[in-house]
């Protein structure tokens, strides 16, 4: 009981009494000692943990190669769609599909992303192994991703060229993380918001079905209607104006064997190695935002981006004049994660078109967890505003 | 209230863990749910501080706690409703009311309340904070307190009816 209980007649006088004898009987519920003390243990390990939106999406390196600059600042932001895409891509099955997936040892599957500058999808071959160890595989460019997301070595099959990315200090080692990440949407709950219907997917009966996790995050799972194999997996709700559109996960296979050696983070024999350095120090969501439109301005003559979503449009900034900007790119790569969990009416961005000349507008409006407005302006500072104060449409 | 300042997460957590996964259980009654909801709670909690200063960690967290709490217990409700409607039409007659299930039975009824009143209803009485307290937390006036306490005892009562006669 906690130590509240000499109000309790006070509270309850006027319940029912059998009302008031269920109030009791929750009340009267031993507290588990254990799990408070997981709780606290969990959240302790918070502090060092690096979320989705804390995950450092860059490292500095030895910028000898223009690939190397590339890659590495398309791993900055791309590692935030790592972040939103390659999780839910290994577990974003339902019911039987997510106890089959559950249960799989390790397993392969291709996924498709689509973008809007482009009719065909960029294709990446994804490979997770049992200890939660990840390769994604696009375009000749090759990542090694360890259990908690992170990249840990690049690889330039053209070039024969290697990046060793050292872990992060105080990052945990979560070899269950993915079981328990599929535990989490398991307990969501047993049926999904929407049924989608039945459709054919290579040559397969499949039934469709829409989970809805956040508030603008839906996934569409398709499953064998006969065999309730996981057969597809979309992933929507990216974040405004960002040049994906969508992520189809498709062509699981589960329990695969693969060589171990596919998932080492030891350079390849015949590549030659250099070493990412460090990273800089994570900021807030609000803080970020406003260090990147600062950074973007200042490389654009004062102009705005377009979108703060379109990583082409800032891949240009971030190496223009062949300087790789790694500071820059850790600022942007932490607002994605935070934008696709939210709600699109629940922010926007208005600062295309626009230039810093002194006049002060809001360029970005998010609703905060604390459901308060906050505006960044395009004097890059911050406030609460009012409903009233939010830029027309 | 005295609130923490500088923000120092290990106090913080330290100060606030057994409040935040005291609300979570007592709403939901399952130790796992109620684990994972605290963790949620204490990850909403560290980004809300990440975007500005926190005012009351204490109304925060307590505000949290509920809230995500019940909307677990929400959905959960929606995907159980028929399973457990089958199981109470399937009960003996005269079956004695034990005290366990006069839990479940309250939580699955606050499940199905109006979201504020639920969260008033489970500060008030889980909680056992006065209106005062439960409106700072739920950022609502004092008055909506009182007007959603009032109409979810009604529902619950009327719901213990029903519920006392189909057993």
């Amino acid at each position: 009981m906690n130590d509240k209980n000499s109000t309790f007649t006070a509270n309850h006088d006027d319940l029912e009494p059998q009302l008031e004898s269920a109030v009791w009987a929750v009340l009267s519920e031993p507290l588990p000692a254990d799990a408070i003390a997981r709780v606290k243990s969990n959240a302790l390990a918070l502090k060092e943990e690096p979320g989705p939106r804390n995950r450092p999406s860059t490292r500095n390196r030895s910028w000898s190669r223009p690939w190397m600059q590339v890659a590495s600042l398309a791993a900055c932001v791309l590692l935030v769609l790592g972040a939103t895409i390659l999780l839910p891509s290994s577990s974003s099955a339902f019911a039987q599909a997510i106890e089959k997936l559950r249960t799989t040892g390790a397993f392969r599957y291709k996924e498709l992303i689509y973008l809007t500058t482009q009719e065909k999808p960029v294709e990446v071959q994804v490979a997770a192994s049992e200890d939660g160890r990840a390769r994604r595989a696009m375009l000749g460019l090759v990542s090694i991703h360890d259990s908690t997301g992170q990249v840990r070595l690049s690889l330039n099959e053209a070039t024969k060229s290697a990046t060793v990315h050292p872990p992060m200090e105080g990052t945990p080692v979560e070899p269950e993380r993915q079981i328990k990440w599929l535990e989490r949407l398991k307990s969501y709950g047993k049926k999904p918001d929407k049924e989608l219907g039945s459709m054919k997917i290579d040559g397969r009966d499949c039934l469709g079905f829409e989970v809805k996790p956040g508030a603008s995050v839906v996934y569409a799972v398709w499953v064998d209607a006969e065999t309730s194999d996981l057969v597809q997996v979309e992933f929507m709700g990216m974040p405004k104006g960002s040049s994906v559109t969508k992520s189809v996960m498709t062509s699981f296979e589960f329990n695969a064997t693969f060589d171990p050696m596919l998932f080492s983070f030891d350079v390849p024999q015949g590549y030659q190695s250099s070493t990412a350095a460090k990273l800089p120090e994570l900021l807030p969501f609000e803080e970020s935002m406003v260090e990147a439109l600062k950074g973007y301005t200042e490389l654009s003559d004062g102009k705005f981006p377009k979108s703060i979503t379109d990583s082409a449009e800032w891949m240009t900034i971030l190496s223009k004049d062949g300087i790789p900007r790694i500071t820059l790119a850790a600022r942007l790569g932490t607002l994605t994660p935070y934008l696709t969990g939210m709600s699109h009416d629940d922010y926007d961005y208005t600062g295309a078109g626009k230039i810093v000349d002194g006049r002060r507008s809001i360029v970005f409006w998010y609703r905060n967890p604390e459901k308060q407005l906050r505006a960044v302006y395009s004097d890059f500072t911050v406030a609460t505003i009012a409903e009233v104060d939010l830029p027309k449409k | 209230m005295a609130e923490e300042d500088p923000p120092d997460w290990p106090k913080i957590v330290e100060r606030h863990a057994e409040r935040v996964f005291r609300i979570t259980y007592r709403i939901l009654g399952s130790v796992h749910d109620a684990e994972d909801v605290s963790q949620l709670v204490f990850i909403e909690a560290k980004r809300v501080q990440e975007a500005g200063p926190i005012q009351s960690w204490s109304g925060l967290f307590a505000r949290l706690a509920t809230t995500r709490a019940i909307d677990l217990l929400r959905r959960r409700r929606q995907s159980v409703e028929l399973d457990e409607a089958h199981c109470v039409s399937n009960l003996e007659p005269h079956h004695h009311v034990v005290a366990a299930e006069l839990a479940a039975w309250l939580r699955s009824a606050a499940a199905q309340l109006p979201e504020q009143q639920a969260a008033v209803f489970s500060l008030s009485h889980f909680e056992q904070l006065d209106r005062n307290e439960v409106a700072a937390i739920l950022l609502i006036s004092v008055e909506a307190v009182s007007t959603a306490l009032y109409k979810a005892r009604g529902r619950l009562q009327e719901q213990l009816k029903s519920f006392n006669g189909v057993r």
